[in-house]
């Protein structure tokens, strides 16, 4: 497995496309209902640090 | 024989001797039931018709196998090799209001003290120092002015921003009662990541938690605060859910959203302390009031293409597409008190997390005073950074123990008498597991996700 590098603190990653207009990503909705069984894992490198009174981000992605 | 277990069992059985573990999980989906591997994390959701083929043949049982060291590894690191890169750090023991729930004592906050500048510089130089040695160059450790009110002693914080601005990354969480344009325009321009704690979507249901002293509520200035930092790119919303406002979490989604907020946690109350317990909603009304609000997020979504998540369930979302991805360390066990994060007071007084501020008992040293490395090892520490889920009852047998974490030590410690008890809110969180796995089912988990959550992570397996 590979584990790659994540930036730490990310928490939101998503306001590059929100900048401007937000962007409604096309989602997988309705491809999954016929399949026998659904199921995948995604890793990356672990840089959790908040905790539930506080969201953290990474200040460099503004 | 197994050597690690002295049982003669080969393990080729499912659930039997030293066979591989899938615990079977019904969720209320028309179609798919899920099969989870607790210890990995693994799971898998299966057609209801055919569970029994699929469990009975190799497919699942094959995947597992394949990728069972790697994900071993993983929860192994993210479990127990993290290093502590954030701290929360409370400038003044002071808060101009006095909400019923704070998990700082009511004393601390009415009468307590500011940190002066001279004693933070002093802090930021030993905290520069720390993690000078224990993080990677390009690592920025984090700084999160927490309260208390940080902006009570907002001088000083400021000028902790300007000086160390290159050292840190600066978060502030904040009542937003003493925030002015001017001091917004200061913070944004250096990057300050901006916490907001609004608990409802009008006076009459805000104003019922977030008061002063007086008993006056704060709504009014709450408004114009928001209207300051609405658009702000690094502005998040908190709102804590008690008892007070659990009937209007939908009214408050549709005030988040009209209001472009982007971000948002809608906690369940901490209930260390007496105040929270005494406004704690019941676990089945918190869980479907709760669904009810993400329901409503994922409608408005649709309608206007504008996300609003939800962070605390986008956790653990996370925590089950990608488990090292988890951005929040309260749902993973150990959490991540003490050991990914810890809390100073205005005293210098260190924590392992703000929740143990009031509990003097888990204060691990003075950091003007001990060696901190020393501290992070101390016994009150150890006590947390070790309670971990296989030693606690329910939680050891509980298919869903690392999406849940079993949070939180604190709360476990005040309501139950210890670490290895559970916390408040255990049914809260099977339901919201079931409810990520029955958006998985139907395809829909990325509309609950930040956009580009995935950048920079690999795909480990897929069916």
């Amino acid at each position: 497995m590979q584990i790659m590098y994540r930036s730490p603190f990310l928490l939101f990653n998503n306001y590059k496309t929100q900048k401007g207009e937000d962007v409604m990503k096309k989602t997988s909705q309705e491809t999954n209902k016929k399949k026998e069984i659904i199921g995948f894992r995604k890793a990356c490198k672990a840089k959790g640090t908040g905790l539930s009174h506080y969201i953290l981000v990474d200040s460099s992605k503004k | 024989m197994n050597k690690r277990s002295g049982a003669s069992s080969t393990g080729k059985y499912l659930n039997t001797g030293n066979g591989l573990c899938l615990n079977y999980i019904d969720l209320g989906h028309p179609d798919y039931v899920a099969v989870v591997e607790p210890d990995t994390a693994f799971w898998s959701l299966v057609k209801k018709d055919q569970l029994g083929e699929v469990v009975s043949g190799n497919i699942i049982v094959d995947k597992l196998k394949i990728h069972l060291k790697d994900m071993n590894k993983e929860m192994e690191t993210l479990r127990f090799k993290l290093k502590p890169s954030a701290v929360y750090f409370n400038p003044t023991e002071q808060c101009n209001l006095n909400c019923p729930y704070c998990y700082i004592p009511s004393r601390m906050r009415k009468q307590g003290r500011h940190m002066s500048w001279g004693k933070i510089d002093e802090a930021f130089q030993i905290l520069k120092g720390y993690f000078g040695e224990s993080l990677p160059e390009r690592q920025k450790p984090q700084i999160v002015f927490h309260g208390s009110e940080p902006l009570m002693n907002k001088d000083a914080v400021f000028r902790a921003i300007e000086t160390y601005g290159r050292d840190f990354s600066f978060g502030v969480q904040t009542n937003g009662t003493l925030l002015e344009q001017k001091d917004f325009d200061f913070l944004s321009s250096n990057n300050v990541m901006i916490g907001l704690s609004i608990d409802g979507p009008a006076e009459e249901i805000s104003d019922q938690t977030r008061k002063n002293w007086n008993n006056a509520g704060t709504f009014k200035k709450l408004l114009k605060t928001l209207e300051i930092c609405q658009d702000y790119p690094l502005l998040s919303v908190i709102c804590t859910v008690t008892e007070h406002n659990i009937k209007s979490l939908t009214e408050i989604v549709d005030f988040f959203h009209a209001h472009h907020i982007k971000n948002c946690l809608i906690n369940q109350v901490r209930c260390t302390l007496e105040g929270g317990r005494q406004v704690k909603p019941s676990d089945s009304e918190m869980a479907e009031m709760f669904i009810k609000a993400l329901d409503r997020t994922h409608e408005l979504f649709r309608q206007t293409g504008r996300k609003l998540i939800v962070a605390n369930f986008a956790n653990i979302l996370l925590g089950i597409v990608a488990p090292s991805a988890r951005r929040l360390m309260c749902d993973i066990s150990p959490c991540g008190a003490g050991r990914c994060f810890f809390a100073v007071s205005a005293k210098g007084d260190v924590f392992p997390c703000s929740e143990f501020i009031g509990l003097k008992n888990f204060k691990g040293g003075n950091l003007f005073k001990d060696n901190l490395s020393e501290i992070l090892n101390s016994i009150p520490f150890q006590i947390v950074t070790k309670r971990k889920i296989e030693d606690i009852k329910p939680c050891s047998k509980c298919a869903i123990r690392h999406f849940c974490g079993s949070p939180c030590p604190a709360e476990a410690f005040e309501i139950n008498g210890g670490m290895a008890y559970p916390g408040a809110f255990c049914e809260f969180y099977e339901e919201q597991v079931r409810y990520a796995f029955r958006l998985i089912a139907d395809g829909k988990e990325n509309d609950y996700l930040w956009d580009n959550w995935d950048d920079n992570t690999s795909e480990v397996f897929r069916f």
